[in-house]
């Protein structure tokens, strides 16, 4: 990182790195902990200032790397993501809406941008909007029971129950050939498959 | 209360009333149907008439009618965690219980298969035959990660009208992967007409006790996260959390739980002097006799909920 501060790639696998580690390591709620004691109350208190302290550093990594390569839709998605869990679901929305519309967006970061651009849009209370752009993702993906999980609730959350159950059945029943990917999936558990490949890449630029 | 012994209840939208009719459950409150689990130290009670309850909503006390309970069809939604943790013995006992439950269900009684891990499935929907459940309860294999709150979400959603939709969820772990929340879970189960019982492979809390008896006065006993979160899920619509111990104890469980909902009482009532949208808390007692009484904590009429057609 020192060397090529402004690697936006780098600055990418930092921001999902922080990223990964803070959905790993969620600080409880109060009431998650097991014995209450005022001192571990200061201790959950504390933690949960650290995880928004880690958003704030993935986010602002996540800028460094589009001001870099603004055309690195993976780090605008992510960028997304961050901002809405940090609470912010309309500057979340704009990123993702970008994201979703790059011309260079591929199918799997399409999916994830319409994905979290509904997870916005719920936040935002315009649970119409968080439809489509759930209806979006599914239609990237046919096979995926995130989206299809996603959409159901989003229309019952609409108060279209009767779709929201037909959504829900349609995508789950029958004789389903099991699946070991989805773009949600390896997104919640980070980018370390891609770690080799990528410092495979960095010794070629180092050699050079 | 014992965890060996907890009450429970539910409530039910229907359009009919009278019995012996099987209540068709709409988004109408042409009349509500509340699921009652009474106990006295720990032991159901039964003989109990429309008269010995007493019931309001959102404060108002209503006129009750009883159901019985034989006319109307148990919808059974079993919704199975087969994470990678399911692997192996704990997976035959799962599957053990399973067979037992189907077949201690009734004729008329409506079992349904859903699996979770990573992946999530409708293994049977509802309206299967059960020799189709039976089957499919016997193929279901371990692997992958816990999307626990996104299955217990597709076991919620799967009845439709007609019958007591009960969903009895097997975990044995905590959540790592699902896209909804617990709240987003909660708010649909407490909407929803189902009882949640969740069957859990977890520490005794008798365990849980003895080991943390280093623990100074000032602190307070609380239950790890996910179950907390799971049994506020299941208690909402007044059903309950059920300890398993070990995996050998599934079945006992699965029956006990398929007992519980024999011994209910349903009672009816048409709203009278509440406003008809909204939230609607629901209070039920037992008039002039010691017992427990377990009910879904209340149930939620959209604005523009229609009224079932009269039958």
């Amino acid at each position: 990182m020192r060397l090529y501060e402004d690697d936006p790639l780098l600055l990418l696998a930092r921001g999902s790195l922080i990223e990964s580690q803070t959905a790993l390591d969620l600080p409880p709620a109060l009431a998650d902990v097991f014995v209450r004691s005022p001192s571990r109350e200061a201790g959950v208190l504390s933690r949960q200032a650290e995880h928004q302290a880690r958003l704030r550093d993935a986010e602002a990594t996540y800028r460094r790397a589009l001001r870099a390569l603004p055309d690195l839709v993976e780090a605008r998605v992510r960028l997304g993501r961050v901002l809405h869990q940090r609470g912010e679901p309309s500057p979340a929305a704009v990123e993702l809406a970008a994201a979703a519309a790059h011309p260079q967006a591929d199918p799997p970061m399409r999916y994830l941008a319409w994905l979290f651009l509904g997870a916005a849009r719920e936040a935002e209370k315009r649970p119409r909007e968080a439809v489509e752009a759930y209806r979006a993702a599914a239609a990237l993906d046919t096979d995926s029971t995130v989206a299809a999980v996603a959409l159901s609730h989003a229309l019952h959350d609409a108060g279209d129950r009767d779709a929201a159950q037909d959504v829900l059945r349609a995508a789950l029943s029958g004789a389903r050939r099991r699946r070991d990917w989805d773009a949600w999936w390896n997104y919640r558990w980070g980018r370390s498959h891609e770690a080799e490949a990528r410092l495979e890449a960095l010794r070629e630029r180092a050699m050079r | 209360m014992t965890l060996g012994a907890l009450p429970a209840l539910s409530v039910l939208l229907a359009a009919a009333v009278a019995p012996p009719r099987v209540p068709t459950f709409t988004t109408s409150v042409e009349a509500v149907y509340v699921d009652v689990f009474v106990t006295r130290d720990g032991q159901p009670v039964g003989g109990l008439t429309a008269q010995d309850f007493d019931l309001s909503d959102n404060g108002v006390r209503q006129d009750v009618s009883l159901v019985s309970v034989e006319a109307v069809p148990i919808v059974a939604v079993m919704v199975f965690d087969v994470s990678t943790s399911v692997a192996g013995a704990r997976l035959d006992d799962l599957r053990a219980a399973g067979r037992a439950l189907i077949a201690g269900l009734r004729p008329q009684d409506q079992p349904a298969l859903v699996t979770f891990s990573h992946e999530l499935q409708i293994a049977v929907p509802l309206g299967g035959d059960p020799s189709t459940v039976r089957r499919a309860v016997d193929k279901v294999e371990a692997g992958g990660h816990t999307a626990l709150w996104d299955g217990l979400y597709a076991g919620l959603k799967l009845p439709v009208a007609g019958g007591r939709p009960m969903v009895i969820v097997f975990t044995d772990g905590r959540d790592d992967l699902s896209w909804l929340s617990q709240e987003q879970v909660l708010k649909v189960a407490r909407e929803s007409e189902a009882i949640v019982h969740v069957v859990a492979i977890a520490p005794r809390m008798e365990e849980i006790v003895k080991g943390a008896s280093i623990m100074r006065p000032e602190q307070e006993l609380v239950e790890p996260a996910d179950i907390r979160r799971v049994r506020e899920i299941a208690e909402a619509t007044g059903g309950r959390l059920w300890y398993a111990g070990v995996s050998a104890q599934l079945e006992p469980t699965f029956l006990r739980i398929l007992a519980e909902m024999q011994s209910r009482y349903l009672l009816s009532f048409t709203p009278r002097g509440v406003k008809r949208a909204g939230w609607h808390r629901l209070s039920v007692k037992v008039k002039g006799r010691k017992g427990t009484v377990r009910n879904r904590t209340g149930y939620f009429v959209a604005a523009d909920a229609r009224p079932a057609p009269a039958r």
